[in-house]
């Protein structure tokens, strides 16, 4: 019985695509970036903690919602009100089976107002989108 | 012309009064906290720390027989080159594993104040510029220091794998020992002498000795892993405590300390670093604190990090046990500018045993702690993140009574307290 389950479990697993970098990833948010594409973040942390290090999976789609095809996306950001950034320096480590990219070294270390910017090149040109959140 | 003094000198005296009374009478605060605050402060509380993680680079982190030959080693003064120092000489028991100094002595005199170790063991970094990545690395570095144990590694390694009560514990733990040169001293760090030995030794030879030392490190820090801090009257409070109660909830806290922990929370801003069931979101921050007399203003975690990884015991070395992929705060750390200057923040659990605080033990009292975050000095590297809180006398007094609550006996079973 016990390997009936394990089997039908892996069946699922597999019918989801999943992968390891795919692990419990949901959806955090969705921004429009400045040339009017989405990106989709989700996070392995659900709602955000503090002091916890965890990796996100970006997504951009274009105006008509077609993914775009391996974008070079950089993040940066800190804390306005305090005058520094992040204590981690988060990339982006490799594009994973689902299409989105894997972005690791996640961590934010206080409480309170966050601004991270994306900085996003495809083919098409050069684009941005900002996400402001509170911890 | 003499009423118009008359009325002027009245007017600055009251002024004056005014002042005075301004800075001591205590400000009404809200029956209630609001539900933001109740949940930072259950956030705070010992009853939200996880199970401690396990470390990746350390397979016997969590090995009973490793912590108590860690605990073997950490009090034998035998890991010092004139056989009077061990671990336990700065690090004491009796002082939250603290000194009570403002600036280490062991050897000779150090530039740096002693931290506890208490709770230490869920930091990603170590040392107040964050050199090491592991406890088990950081319990390496004060042994071959020439201020500290100053002794060289060989020497270490021949004690803990051919003398007793070593030998045999070290091999039913770690396997057989490897032949080590009978005689000599030899280290890459430390004194002249230390590195000349070692400079005469094949790669086979040092890494072997490397070996050994690692394991050393990795049974002390399972040992430290043990030393955790025990419940506080703030922690009975904040379990208590429930939305819509009265702040006073179950009356651990008295009036004073609980405007202490409002002001903790917000007009002090001291949450945002010391955050977190441990009060510290282990990361670095310049503050401000003044440089010490004869030293030069330290760069803090911008050399840090670089220093942390070039370690031959980092979390991707040869020594370490961690799997691919499981060094991710190594990898990812950030080395910019505006770490320049930037300490760790130490915890504040059993802050009012562990006196004097800072990087370099500037700062002799709470009082005189809160005193220098109310005014923010100007660094003398970089910018100092903290504003200044124009905090009046009676709550700089209220957040030293809170301050206070957060001290208790650990909850380490007493056999790990003394030397076995």
């Amino acid at each position: 019985m016990t390997h009936i389950r394990a089997i039908m479990i892996l069946a699922l697993l597999v019918c989801l695509n999943w992968s390891p970098g795919s692990l419990a990833q949901q959806e955090l948010t969705t921004l429009t970036t400045a040339r009017g594409y989405r990106l989709h973040i989700f996070s392995e942390l659900r709602p955000l903690e503090i002091n916890r290090i965890h990796s996100w999976q970006l997504l951009l789609t274009d105006a008509n919602g077609v993914a775009v095809n391996e974008p070079d996306i950089e993040i940066s950001g800190g804390m306005p009100d305090h005058d520094h950034g992040m204590p981690t320096l988060p990339r982006i480590t490799r594009t994973l089976d689902n299409g989105r990219l894997l972005l690791q070294g996640v961590r934010f270390h206080m409480p309170g107002n966050w601004q991270l910017l994306f900085e996003i090149k495809t083919t098409d040109g050069n684009d941005s989108a900002e996400f402001n959140f509170t911890l | 012309m003499k009423r118009f003094l008359t009325v002027l000198l009245a007017t600055g005296c009251l002024l004056v009064a005014g002042h005075g009374i301004w800075q001591q009478v205590p400000a009404p605060l809200p029956d209630t906290w609001s539900p933001v605050e109740v949940a930072l402060i259950k956030s705070l509380s010992l009853s939200q720390l996880p199970p401690l993680p396990a470390d990746p680079g350390n397979a016997f982190g969590d090995d009973e027989e490793a912590a108590a030959l860690g605990q073997q080693l950490y009090f034998d003064t035998r890991l010092s080159g004139n056989g009077n120092i061990s671990c336990a000489s700065c690090h004491r028991p009796d002082l939250m594993f603290t000194d009570g100094l403002p600036l280490a002595v062991g050897s000779g005199s150090g530039t740096r104040h002693t931290p506890s170790l208490v709770g230490l063991s869920y930091s990603p970094w170590f040392y107040w510029d964050g050199r090491k990545d592991s406890q088990w690395s950081q319990a390496l570095a004060p042994i071959e220091a020439p201020h500290e144990h100053n002794i060289d590694r060989l020497s270490v390694a021949r004690l803990v794998t051919e003398e007793q009560p070593y030998k045999e514990t070290y091999e039913a733990i770690f396997g057989p020992a490897p032949v080590l040169p009978k005689e000599g001293i030899a280290s890459p760090l430390g004194r002249e002498a230390f590195i000349a030995g070692w400079n005469k030794l094949d790669k086979d030879q040092r890494t072997a000795i490397n070996r050994v030392f690692a394991n050393v490190g990795k049974a002390i820090a399972a040992y430290q892993r043990k030393l955790q801090p025990g419940p506080t009257r703030f922690d009975n409070y904040a379990d208590a405590i429930g939305e819509g109660d009265d702040r006073t909830g179950n009356g651990q806290l008295d009036a004073a300390e609980l405007a202490g922990l409002d002001l903790f929370l917000n007009k002090g801003q001291c949450v945002n670093c010391h955050n977190g069931p441990l009060f510290t979101n282990n990361d670095f921050h310049n503050t401000g604190v003044m440089v010490l007399a004869g030293q030069l203003p330290p760069m803090g975690r911008y050399d840090g990090i670089r220093i942390a990884r070039q370690d031959p015991f980092n979390c991707l070395g040869d020594y370490s046990d961690a799997p691919n992929g499981e060094c991710t705060e190594l990898e990812f750390a950030r080395d910019t500018n505006e770490l320049v200057g930037a300490h760790k923040t130490p915890t504040l659990r059993n802050v009012s045993w562990t006196a004097p605080y800072m990087h370099g033990g500037q700062l002799g009292s709470l009082e005189d702690v809160i005193r220098h975050y109310n005014e923010a000095p100007v660094s003398m590297l970089s910018h100092n993140e903290a504003k200044p809180l124009s905090l009046r006398s009676v709550e700089q007094r209220q957040l030293v009574a809170f301050l206070k609550t957060l001290s208790a006996p650990l909850a380490t079973p007493g056999k790990w307290l003394t030397p076995p």
